[in-house]
């Protein structure tokens, strides 16, 4: 029995590592992440979103719980970007919640460009929202103020609870960005509040074992801030939320040929 | 051999459910001592992608901001209503870190 558990902790181990170094690698050809991350802008610009959320699917879409359809979420702000050769480009730029590369249970806020933020994409599909112009506008004010940075918690968890602050992950982050927006507020514990109140996080089923063997081996699966059933917040929690709000312009995906379908 | 299975078995479910979110991770970061980040290198020395120094963020209409450059201040003109924004051709990526740079320097 003994010798079981400990294989399975080595094997297991090993496909958490394999799973982190993978994502590392472009799986597409250069030019066609740079291609694609230049038609995610162009499309979010024709609609003149001055501001989206943004996610991209990291890994096969068939490794994915149920209710979740893409592994990283951030928030696309059109900005004036200074390049190194002089000039100015016209663009957006992707402001993130990331994992710290050495620790992660702990994270870092990092604003990439969409080449950046695409190039270890396992498939070239990317989830748009588009708030509504009013709601852009806030979130706006929220990146003018500084705002953005008062609202993050370096404490990491992959399937945090977005009901409460002991945690935070990106999907949470980008939920919490959107609510101080709307309530013109960082004190997070109202936050969490209207949180609880209004935002109808997606529950993942997961074994008691592969809970308890998964905390063991990954240093980013924290359960303490949740209760019997998991909660977490998902990119299509967050449409859902805003479509329920009236707040929402627009919810697609865009596929690497142009394709667009509704999220 | 049933150890063997059981052992398989239980590592793929217990995998499985939570691949999806170790996604969360700066892909420049992570990659610059990959081969991936050898070919966004290439791409950037071709000049199909350049690197950038600063962005500014379009500017809110009526934020009290503590921002008050001119770029921000050019993009409120167009900030306005549902209008298509101009989008520039050129592929913008970020500068790698100063000790990165500083290697390839020793490479060319």
């Amino acid at each position: 029995m003994k010798k079981m558990i400990v294989l399975m902790l080595i094997i297991s181990s090993h496909f958490t590592y394999a799973g982190s170094t993978a994502k590392q690698e472009a799986h597409f050809p250069s030019e066609a992440i740079t291609t694609f991350s230049k038609s995610v802008e162009k499309y979010a610009a024709s609609r003149g979103a001055k501001v989206f959320i943004v996610a991209r699917l990291g890994r096969p879409k068939s490794e994915l719980p149920k209710g979740v359809d893409f592994t990283h979420v951030a928030i696309a702000i059109y900005s004036t970007i200074s390049l190194e050769n002089g000039k100015t480009a016209k663009g957006y730029a992707i402001h993130n919640l990331y994992q710290t590369a050495k620790k992660p249970d702990k994270s870092e806020l990092i604003m990439d460009y969409p080449a950046d933020f695409f190039w270890g994409a396992y498939d070239l599909s990317a989830g748009i929202i588009i708030p509504n112009t009013q709601l852009q506008e806030k979130i706006l004010s929220i990146y003018n103020n500084g705002w953005d940075k008062q609202l993050h918690n370096s404490e990491y968890s992959l399937l945090a609870n977005p009901y409460n602050a002991r945690y935070q992950n990106c999907t949470e982050y980008t939920l919490d960005v959107i609510n101080s927006a709307i309530y013109n507020t960082t004190n997070y514990a109202q936050l969490k509040a209207n949180t609880k109140a209004y935002f109808k996080a997606d529950k993942i089923k997961i074994s008691s074992l592969k809970l308890m063997l998964g905390q063991l081996t990954m240093k980013d699966l924290r359960m303490n801030d949740q209760h019997r059933k998991i909660q977490t917040a998902t990119f299509t929690g967050i449409a859902r939320y805003l479509e329920e709000n009236d707040l929402l312009l627009e919810a697609i995906i865009l596929k690497q040929h142009g394709e667009v379908e509704s999220l | 051999m049933k150890t063997i299975k059981l052992i398989t078995l239980s590592s793929l479910l217990l995998i499985t459910p939570f691949s999806f979110s170790a996604d969360s991770m700066n892909n420049l970061s992570q990659s610059f001592t990959h081969s991936g980040q050898a070919i966004k290198h290439g791409a950037m020395a071709s000049g199909q992608i350049t690197s950038a120094i600063v962005a500014v963020p379009l500017k809110a209409v009526g934020a009290v901001g503590k921002l008050s450059d001119k770029a921000g201040d050019s993009l409120l003109e167009i900030a306005e209503g549902n209008e298509k924004l101009e989008i520039s051709e050129e592929v913008v990526t970020l500068a790698p870190s100063p000790k990165i740079a500083m290697q390839d320097e020793l490479h060319r």
